[in-house]
């Protein structure tokens, strides 16, 4: 007998190794353009005052910290990406790999509505500033996966109720710690949950999509 | 099903119900009724509905007879047969103040969520969806769009949906589907009382068969 996890859904954790001063750095620079300038001129929900979203072409600024961590985001997006792929590598390593990328600034009880994003394969959170409470209060800002498994645990029985890894049915909530980038499949739906906690929330987000030739779409 | 057989048109299949339906109750019974939700603040485990007060007592007649009406109307079982059917709910409220809400939920083991509205307020100028009950989008097909597709008009067009809640109205839709209370911008304390609500086969006090 043989069971096999189907219909999975690839999800990939990184650490960006010493990142203090690069997390300064990039928060420094994002407080200094919270305004209106480099707000996304067409947020595509209800923008907030309590969530600052930028403009979608951050990795073109030319300040050594965001090139930095373009290189870091966009290359673990690229390896996970190819590692997720059965094309062969030599082929795969052709593609070219064009994003929309911003930053939020999130302050007490701001969120992120749930959502997916159309015309992207892979998207990618890194996180900044995770703001939380130090004395370990619970502060929310969750990143919360949703599985994509809608109504499948609408019938439970004692036999499914404590499904195991991989099986179980539910969402995932990441509470990402400075330095932290999460890469997953640009269909799952995910939401920000509201940030409760007493200083700032500081994230950068990443949409991308492969083309057979360079150029972007 | 074979929709529109020999015929042409456009439905909208694999549709989900959501209603939202003025109960009619005034604002001396919500008033009774966020008394009895204030009190009941720190009881853990209690059915709102099972609660031997006039008040819970009228609300569970009033949310059951509004979800049996939709629900018979959205079933192709005959109307006698329909209301021999024995009905379960389990009810509980959230008192949801400002800056709070209710996270992500669905409820399994349930046909459907009942969703009444004792007490809202106005949100504060420039809030746009706050204190909404928000049922998530889950088509994964949106992943891709064009131009032609990019908006489409309802109930074609991807997206979540949002109930604002009102006083005395209620809201019905499939238990499974993921929802949640987005956050309160507003002075007034947002009261909902929540129903998991089943229909079961008035002599097999099951719906299964076989």
């Amino acid at each position: 007998m043989e069971i096999t996890a189907a219909f999975a859904v690839p999800i990939c954790h990184d650490t960006l190794a010493a990142c203090d001063r690069l997390n300064r750095e990039l928060a420094q620079l994002f407080l200094a353009r919270e305004t209106p300038e480099y707000r996304n001129p067409t947020p595509s929900h209800n923008p907030q005052a309590e969530m600052f979203e930028s403009r979608f072409d951050l990795f073109t600024w030319p300040e050594p910290c965001i090139q930095e961590l373009r290189k870091f985001m966009l290359e673990s997006v690229f390896r996970v990406a190819m590692a997720a792929s059965e094309t062969a590598r030599e082929e795969f390593a052709r593609l070219s790999l064009n994003n929309h990328t911003w930053f939020h600034i999130t302050r007490h009880s701001g969120y992120f509505v749930a959502h997916n994003h159309a015309l992207a394969s892979w998207s990618a959170v890194y996180c900044v500033k995770d703001g939380v409470d130090p004395a370990g209060a619970p502060s929310g800002g969750l990143l919360r996966l949703f599985d994509t498994r809608v109504g499948a645990d609408a019938f439970l029985d004692p036999a499914i109720q404590r499904l195991r890894p991989p099986f179980v049915v539910g969402d995932l909530e990441l509470l990402l710690r400075p330095g932290q980038l999460v890469v997953f499949p640009s269909y799952l739906f995910h939401e920000v949950t509201p940030y409760y906690g007493p200083d700032t929330r500081i994230t950068v987000a990443s949409n991308c999509w492969f083309t057979a030739e360079s150029g972007a779409r | 099903m074979t929709a529109l057989a020999g015929q042409s048109g456009t439905v909208p299949l694999f549709a989900t119900p959501f209603t939202a339906v003025n109960t009619g109750a005034d604002s001396l019974f919500n008033a009774r009724l966020a008394s009895l939700c204030e009190s009941q603040r720190s009881a853990t485990g209690v059915d709102f509905l099972d609660s031997a007060d006039a008040i819970a007592v009228e609300l569970k007649r009033l949310i059951l007879g509004q979800a049996a009406t939709v629900v018979a109307g959205l079933s192709s079982i005959g109307a006698a047969e329909f209301a021999r059917l024995h009905i379960q709910a389990r009810g509980w409220c959230s008192i949801v103040q400002r800056n709070g809400h209710v996270p992500a939920q669905h409820f399994p083991g349930a046909s459907w969520l009942a969703v009444y509205c004792v007490q809202a307020g106005e949100s504060d100028a420039g809030f746009k969806s706050a204190g909404v009950v928000r049922l998530y989008e889950r088509r994964l097909g949106s992943i891709y769009r064009d131009a032609s597709t990019w908006e489409l008009k309802s109930p074609y067009c991807y997206g979540n949906h949002t109930w604002s809640p009102l006083p005395g109205w209620m809201a019905l839709f499939p238990a499974h589907l993921p929802h949640e209370v987005s956050v309160v911008r507003s002075a007034t304390a947002l009261i909902l009382v929540f129903a998991m609500i089943r229909f079961m086969d008035a002599d097999a006090k099951d719906s299964r068969k076989g």
